[in-house]
């Protein structure tokens, strides 16, 4: 391995971690929110690393690097996302946590130092329930950790994948739009501009009360001396009153503030659904109708190809370009150099697959982020949020790694387990994405089931 | 409470003759919710919720016309969501507007050109009340005010937030690789004001120049003063006379954050 081939990785990496960053600022941080400069950097070391993994599995096929440089690659990679994923992100993300709630430097340092001690236990005894490589060979090897990391890793995955399955045909579906009357949002409108103008009318009545109640309590100051007593009773019975009145008036105005919200949101979700249904209608919106047809039935596909390989506890270890290829043949009896094109079939086949995992993911990660940072959560919080999601997103790319290696053609999946130590069960890790999985997709369907029935009851009875 | 007001309050209470609304606008996580709060209570929480919709905020004010007696107004402060989801939804509340409020971010640059977007919107979807002719300045027929807030976090002149990137591309600017785009002060949409520095969190806030705003708000529109009053000197720095004349264009000045007087309005 030569310095040209170091140098190449090293900028590689850096172009990588750049962008990881610059998606973070342009497309994450849509509202503008205290940011750190450390948590940045973290979640673009983590991006250009995991992004660094997926790009060395092409190396592979298409021989880049000399192997030499691939393996070096592989090991630093591995050790420097592990590390970063047990070790450090634990320890800041809990120290940012304690900072932001206000401790001192000092004692968030020595709180998230026991988390970070917590969090390892508990990392160890996981493995306990599942298949892990022998800790005859030491603790702390990559192996170990990549396995937990893994099953972290995998159940993510699965969960995406089942809730993304029923997701997708369910937007792109006509069937499941909503017919919505411009007069229903008219008369949401009108009801919000109501709660809001009886909101103003009394706060307005509170102010001129809390005013009267002023002037009484200044005039009273010079009232000619009456008995103490019956002055006593005098002011007590009146502020009471008064008291009383204004406490009810804020009672009123924060119910009026409560309904007001409400009603935006209801407003906000009629128009999403008027857009929806108008697209719809367009021929764009008759081809996504297609589209979703076609993609419901592969996903009920999926799911019974999921079950058959929980249940009948077999996975092939043929990869699909491999069998694209043999059923290609066969169909088409052409003879041609199979070597030659399994290798770029393989290419293209991993190649769009992990930028189709990799689109999706960050796609799942805007949406989350969007979601979560909007949800009246304080703006301290967005750092710890994206703390978290990089932790996520290491555990993801990793454990897409692990998966990969079965859309691999055997000579390109030893790299893959040299690198990681041998020992590691991939078949393991199949089966228990395939069970998340499909639980995932029927916990969704469910989701959406009763979500749609509830948003059917609200069209035919609306609120008056 | 000082005594100005003490005598006033001993006087007979007229009840209040009318209200103007000002619309409180600006890109989300600025700090409009917690301007408003300042405004009205004199100050304002420490972790102030995100906006949903719209929030009235409601100030009463008393203006003293120019036979120096005193007349009781509200002001309504409507202070809608930035959030880019809602845009649709907004337009709902900009009727009879009176006047506007844009506030931007000190430390985060993009806010103060997406400004530029505000005024275009309002402009288009609003409904206002006693607008000025189309020959007015800027895009919006009603007189506005900018304020800067996050002035305690905001880097010095020339600085950029914690954002890696636009530190990156600050500096690039500055070696002369790239152009400045448009985080230039917005001067088309925005004439003659350099606008106002606040710290809402701290409860910095020049107060006299919000008063003046609403008095002139008040005067445009229940005493029916031209508009040839509004476009009076703006670079000068207007000394701030005593509250019985109030230059109609005193809003307009390069304010300090700071000034003394607005001291008595920190609690």
């Amino acid at each position: 391995m030569n310095a040209g081939e170091g140098l190449a990785m090293a900028a590689s990496l850096a172009l990588l971690g750049w962008s990881g960053i610059w998606f973070l600022n342009r497309k994450l941080y849509r509202e503008y929110e205290e940011r750190r400069a450390l948590v940045q950097i973290l979640f673009g070391a983590v991006f250009a690393l995991s992004c660094n993994l997926l790009q060395l599995v092409l190396f592979e096929i298409v021989p880049l690097l000399s192997p030499q440089a691939r393996w070096l690659n592989w090991k630093l990679d591995l050790y420097c996302i592990v590390a970063l994923l047990v070790f450090v992100l634990p320890y800041y993300h809990c120290y940012l946590v304690f900072r932001n709630k206000g401790s001192r430097r000092e004692r968030a340092a020595i709180a998230a130092l026991c988390f970070l001690l917590g969090f390892l236990y508990a990392f160890w005894r996981m493995g306990v329930h599942f298949p892990m490589p022998s800790p005859d060979k030491g603790f702390f090897t990559v192996a170990q950790m990549v396995s937990r990391v893994g099953v972290i890793g995998v159940s993510v995955m699965a969960v995406l994948a089942g809730f993304g399955a029923v997701d997708l045909p369910y937007s792109y579906l006509s069937l499941f739009i909503r017919d919505i009357q411009d007069s229903d949002i008219a008369s949401l409108e009108r009801q919000l501009m109501q709660a809001l103008e009886m909101g103003i009318a009394k706060k307005k009545k509170r102010i001129l009360l809390a005013q009267s109640e002023m002037r009484r309590s200044l005039l009273k100051g010079e009232a000619k001396s009456t008995s103490f007593f019956s002055r006593v009773v005098r002011t007590v019975v009146r502020s009471v009153s008064e008291d009383e009145q204004i406490h009810n008036l804020e009672v009123e105005i924060n119910g009026l503030e409560e309904l007001s919200r409400q009603l935006f949101l209801d407003i906000f979700e009629l128009r999403k659904a008027k857009q929806a249904a108008i697209y719809s209608r367009t021929w764009r919106g008759h081809v996504k109708n297609i589209w979703g047809y076609a993609l419901s039935l592969y996903c009920v596909y999926k799911m019974l190809r999921s079950l058959q390989s929980i249940v009948l506890r077999d996975t092939g270890s043929v990869d699909p370009a491999t069998n694209a290829i043999a059923i290609f043949l066969r169909i088409f009896h052409i003879n041609f150099n199979v070597a030659l094109w399994s290798q770029y079939v393989s290419l293209a086949f991993v190649g769009m697959m992990i930028a189709m995992s990799l689109r999706g993911f960050l796609q799942s990660l805007m949406k989350f982020f969007s979601i979560a940072s909007s949800g009246g959560a304080r703006n301290s919080s967005s750092n710890v949020l994206v703390l978290f999601l990089s932790e996520i997103m290491g555990m993801y790319f990793v454990s897409s790694i692990l998966l990969i290696r079965k859309s691999l053609a055997s000579e390109y999946r030893s790299i893959i387990t040299d690198a990681l130590g041998g020992d590691i069960q991939f078949n393991f890790y199949h089966r228990w994405f395939d069970a998340i999985f499909v639980v995932s997709a029927l916990l969704s369907i469910l989701l959406f089931a009763v979500q749609y029935t509830s948003k059917q009851a609200d069209d035919k009875h609306p609120v008056d | 409470m000082p005594p100005s007001m003490y005598r006033r309050a001993k006087e007979e209470a007229l009840p209040p003759t009318g209200q103007v609304r000002v619309l409180i606008v600006g890109d989300a996580g600025v700090g409009k919710s917690s301007l408003a709060q300042l405004i009205v209570d004199g100050s304002c929480g420490k972790d102030v919720a995100r906006t949903i919709g719209c929030t009235v905020h409601v100030k009463h004010i008393q203006h003293t016309t120019l036979a120096n007696s005193f007349q009781d107004f509200f002001v309504e402060l409507w202070d809608v969501s930035g959030n880019e989801w809602y845009k649709d939804c907004r337009s709902l509340f900009y009727s009879q507007i009176n006047g506007i409020i844009f506030v931007h971010d000190l430390s985060q640059r993009k806010t103060k050109s997406s400004l530029q977007k505000w005024a275009r919107e309002v402009a288009s979807l609003g409904h206002f009340s006693a607008p000025l002719p189309s020959s007015g300045m800027g895009l919006v027929p009603v007189p506005f005010l900018v304020i800067g807030n996050k002035a305690d976090i905001a880097p010095k002149a020339g600085g950029s937030s914690g954002n890696l990137v636009d530190a990156a591309r600050h500096w690039v600017e500055k070696q002369g690789l790239l152009s400045p785009t448009d985080e230039l002060p917005t001067s088309e949409t925005f004439p003659g004001t350099q606008g106002l520095r606040a710290a809402a969190k701290d409860g910095e806030l020049d107060m006299e120049a919000i008063d003046d705003f609403f008095s002139m708000l008040i005067r445009r529109r229940y005493f029916g003063e031209g508009i040839s009053t509004y476009f009076s000197s703006t670079q000068s720095n207007i000394p701030v006379n005593s509250t019985n004349q109030m230059p109609s264009s005193s809003f307009m000045y390069n304010g300090l954050a700071r000034s003394n007087s607005s001291s008595r309005y920190r609690l």
